[in-house]
């Protein structure tokens, strides 16, 4: 698989479109989600997939090391949601949207997954990377450095700092239900 | 909380599959109207001296509206419903799909046609390719034809503007290609010869003669201009033909700028319908004392019968042929030729292997928002070209790339100063594209204004559809 997606980097790298959009698919729900949690509706979350396809291919001509595609690309979307960000500097609410397009059936884990994903909304937008990268993308705290663009050492604090933020706001997101 | 319950909370995100594909398949569009993936074509063309089709196997997804369709459908259809093709479904339907039993086997591998099908102007063919095709130089999972029609040549085969999917079956892959009939005069039934010279390298040829035939198609004549002077544009469209399960539109667009491009993006009927349009075939082109005409035929969704207007939503999105100075002096002004819009260069210095220019941009509008600045700087690696003053001229307008060795199309830019638009690009003389023999004196400056000016949404504009007996 490894040395497939490898020479599927290769082809796009030189213009294969094919090849490109294959590579885009492969993982759009992991990209989709990422834009989510930052833009937090749908129709921006879409604008930063169409945003960061357009921007990754027109540019794809520069990664010099197919390896580092995934990571790659990942530092686009995070940047095309980072811009949407601070276009809108809105809030809109992420449950509402979140419950109405859920399927029909109960699912008992939803009410503390919406709590969690509101915490890390919370979050501030570099901690928020970091936690993402880290626990979504099980990256090394060296490969988000070098997606951050940021010392392993900054990371390191990030995930500290944000860890212990989404605690503090998990737990009282909790004690409101609760109490 | 730990990563397992992070990620189980991500991914309660509901992801609109069919939407995220949209999306990218949007950006990639966007790309290949933009500078770079010109270049591509390029090299796809001179790479490959027939046209490679790259056929990658990826999901289908099954559309809720299909599923419903297809209960009725005889077992073709589960064939089209597999590649998500809603006209194929609708066709076997109408049992009005060519059932198809040829076979070939060459150096061990066997393709098979199963069916094909007209209808307007939508050509499609399926059939099978057993899994030998996996010894072939390609990887597991893909599956590429390199193929003409009609005893054609290499690139020249109007045919080859072609969509093509593959899906996984036992013992081998099962693959669609379709197209858009090319020639004006659509036939009720004709035979369509079609040579695959190798699959994934392995060489044939495999020759097949495919029939293809469709019942009359209903003809709606409309004949209705609709004119933007203030864009020097005009629309006429000519007529829609129905089919058994799409139309096609017909229209001429008129252009004062030749490669303006109107995109009719929908139609609305009275009733409210929505019609969503395929691409096209460019059947005509002539420049006339009025601009330059062209006549594109369109498969859009099927018009029902019952209804008495349709509104068009076109956009256009503007050409500015790119302006030009000789690198002999270090101070310059260069404006668009349309828009008021313009480059003023206040230096040019080279540095080893660097050329550094620096410019303003003048005539955008005051207090450009930060996103708006954003996408200037990104668009502005590409939109500066540095090329050899004798190769000026051999740039394709069709395809339009600088000459391999005689350009330099990309540049690194910084922004110096947002409230005076001033910038500095900085050109790599090294780099993968360059200029052999890189002389100052022999470089001419090329400047493209065409992305500061965004499309424009035209106003719609509504055609009564005659009534039919």
């Amino acid at each position: 698989m490894e040395t497939e997606s490898h020479r599927l980097v290769k082809k796009a790298i030189k213009g294969n479109k094919g090849a490109f959009e294959k590579l885009v698919q492969e993982h759009y729900e992991r990209i989709y989600r990422t834009a989510y949690l930052y833009v937090h509706n749908e129709a921006d979350a879409l604008d930063v997939v169409q945003e960061a396809t357009y921007q990754a291919f027109t540019s794809i001509h520069s990664l010099k090391n197919p390896e580092y595609f995934s990571t790659w690309f990942t530092r686009i979307v995070i940047r095309c949601s980072g811009r949407v960000l601070k276009r809108k500097n809105n809030v809109v609410p992420l449950s509402d949207e979140i419950l109405s397009n859920l399927p029909g059936q109960a699912n008992v884990y939803i009410e503390e997954s919406l709590q969690l994903l509101n915490a890390i909304k919370q979050l501030k937008e570099n901690y928020r990377t970091a936690i993402i990268l880290f626990y979504y993308y099980d990256y090394s705290i060296k490969t988000i450095s070098s997606v951050m663009e940021i010392p392993e050492s900054t990371v390191k604090t990030y995930l500290s700092r944000g860890k212990a933020e989404l605690k503090k706001s998990y737990n009282e997101e909790e004690g409101k239900c609760h109490g | 909380m730990d990563n397992k319950e992070m990620k189980a909370a991500i991914e309660q995100i509901p992801v609109p599959k069919e939407k995220v594909f949209e999306a990218i398949e949007k950006g990639l569009t966007k790309a290949s109207q933009g500078g770079h993936s010109k270049k591509k074509k390029v090299l796809a063309g001179s790479a490959t001296a027939a046209a490679l089709l790259g056929i990658t196997l990826a999901s289908g997804f099954i559309n809720p509206t299909m599923n419903k369709v297809l209960a009725n459908a005889p077992l073709i259809g589960a064939l089209f419903q597999e590649f998500d093709d809603s006209t194929g479904v609708n066709l076997a339907n109408q049992d009005a799909v060519t059932v198809l039993n040829q076979s070939q086997t060459k150096n061990g591998v066997t393709v098979k046609l199963t069916s094909s099908y007209f209808d307007g102007n939508i050509i499609s063919i399926t059939g099978f390719v057993d899994e030998d095709v996996e010894k072939g130089h390609n990887e597991k999972g893909e599956v590429s034809f390199d193929l003409n029609f009609e005893g054609n040549k290499g690139d020249h085969d109007p045919w080859l503007g072609i969509s093509h999917d593959i899906r996984k079956v036992k013992n081998g892959y099962n693959f669609q290609w379709k197209t858009e009939y090319p020639y004006e005069k659509i036939p009720d039934q004709f035979t369509l010869p079609v040579t695959i010279h190798s699959i994934n390298g392995i060489k044939g040829e495999w020759n097949f003669d495919i029939p293809f035939q469709q019942d009359k198609n209903t003809t709606l004549a409309i004949e209705q201009e609709q004119a933007y002077p203030d864009d020097g544009v005009k629309i006429k469209l000519e007529k829609i033909l129905t089919a058994k399960a799409s139309s096609t539109l017909t229209y001429e667009i008129v252009e004062k700028y030749k490669g303006d491009d109107i995109y009719i993006d929908k139609a609305v009927d009275d009733k409210g319908k929505v019609y969503r349009f395929d691409n096209g075939t460019d059947l005509s082109e002539s420049t006339q004392k009025d601009g330059f005409h062209s006549t594109v035929r369109r498969a859009m969704t099927i018009v029902d019968k019952d209804i008495s207007s349709l509104t068009f939503y076109p956009t256009l999105s503007f050409a500015d042929p790119k302006v030009h100075q000789l690198l002999d002096k270090k101070t310059f002004t260069l404006n668009s030729k349309r828009f008021d819009l313009g480059v003023q260069v206040n230096d040019v210095t080279q540095k080893g292997e660097e050329l550094v220019i620096d410019y303003q941009l003048t005539g955008l509008p005051k207090n450009l928002s930060q996103r708006k600045l954003e996408t200037i700087n990104q668009n502005l690696e590409y939109l500066i070209w540095l090329v050899d003053k004798d190769y000026l001229a051999k740039i394709d307008p069709e395809n339009p790339w600088p000459p391999k060795n005689h350009g330099v199309p990309f540049n690194k830019v910084k922004l110096i100063d947002k409230a005076t638009a001033h910038f500095q690009s900085t050109f790599d003389l090294n780099g993968q594209e360059r200029i052999e023999n890189f002389k100052l004196g022999n470089t001419m400056f090329l400047f493209d204004f065409s992305s500061f000016v965004a499309s424009k949404e035209l106003k719609p504009f509504t055609v009564e559809l005659p009534k039919k007996e």
